[in-house]
């Protein structure tokens, strides 16, 4: 066999696979580059700058000048009972879910009051997200 | 030889980058009221109850007792960070030992536990102070090596909402 009959079939798949894995390395490159710019996080958020002290209106009132008094639970089981025996048509308020889990009667999240004349609330239905605070924290 | 370690290295990176994505389970979450966002795994977290009111929304672990509340609300009473931050100390968290709280001039994180549970709230006032974003996770002491690093990403992720119309400056 002559040297000249190997050579080019020595040569030719080695050319073929340098071309193919520079060819794979290159899309693996655009696919890692790509990678980057679109799975970054992002722009982080910047500090919106905060009014001085002095600009702002003045400090709310404290909270509970700000909530309708709570009336206890006993007050109002008292007034529901007073109301059976009255002959009126309401029933007795019983605690929704809500009412049951909270531990407190905070203003943050409160439940006042005026939410004993509202009809009870749904099983697994929040109104605002004080509401759902409350529902966090009574776990 | 060399090709195949520099593909080796690519394909590594590549995969750094998705990981770093976190297409494995996280999803985004927007509140539509307020536009705030921030990304949480769905694969740990699924809705529990939104409000009627559109402004926040709960979520529970599908394994465990752990909670993340996300919401917004305006800030009528107009509380400057230090302030919101005392409230809810002392109105949310008051059962709790604080560990940890940091405050900057528009955003406050502050954390803690009661022996049964950790609690890990970051509250952001944007809009010129008028809103007030903030999420928070509640999940038991016993489960801190699962929930942390779920916290820092959600942190990481957190946007405030921006002005709308109602929230532009008169």
């Amino acid at each position: 066999m002559q040297p000249a009959d190997i050579e080019p079939f020595a040569w030719r798949p080695t050319a073929r696979r340098s071309g193919g894995v520079t060819y794979i390395v290159a899309v693996a490159l655009a696919a890692a580059a790509t990678g980057y710019l679109l799975g970054g996080e992002g722009k982080k958020t910047e500090d919106i700058v905060w009014p001085p002290q002095e600009d702002l209106p003045a400090l709310a009132q404290p909270l509970e000048k700000t909530q309708p008094a709570e009336v206890p639970r006993s007050k109002r089981d008292e007034n529901a009972h007073a109301g059976q025996k009255s002959g009126r048509s309401n029933p007795p308020l019983h605690p929704t879910p809500l009412e049951r889990q909270a531990p407190s009667k905070t203003q943050h999240g409160a439940v006042g009051n005026q939410r004993t004349n509202e009809r009870p609330a749904k099983p697994h239905e929040v109104r605002t997200y004080r509401e759902l605070r409350e529902y966090m924290l009574a776990r | 030889m060399v090709a195949r370690a520099i593909l080796v290295f690519v394909l590594l990176l590549g995969a750094s980058a998705a990981a770093r994505e976190g297409s494995g389970g996280w999803t985004t979450y927007v509140n539509e009221r307020f536009g705030f966002s921030l990304r949480y795994p769905a694969d740990v977290f699924i809705s529990d109850r939104q409000s009627a009111a559109g402004d926040g929304e709960v979520f529970s672990a599908l394994q465990g007792d752990g909670r993340l509340l996300v919401g917004a609300l305006e800030n009528n009473n107009g509380y400057t960070v230090a302030e919101y931050m005392d409230l809810l100390r002392r109105q949310s968290y008051a059962r709790f030992t604080v560990t940890y709280a940091r405050r900057s001039a528009s955003w406050f994180v502050v954390s803690g536990d009661d022996g049964r549970d950790v609690f890990y709230e970051k509250v952001m006032f944007s809009c010129g102070g008028r809103l007030i974003n903030s999420f928070s996770l509640l999940y038991p002491t016993a489960s801190k090596l699962r929930f942390d690093p779920i916290v820092e990403r959600i942190e990481n992720t957190f946007r405030a909402g921006q002005c709308d119309r109602r929230h532009a400056a008169g």
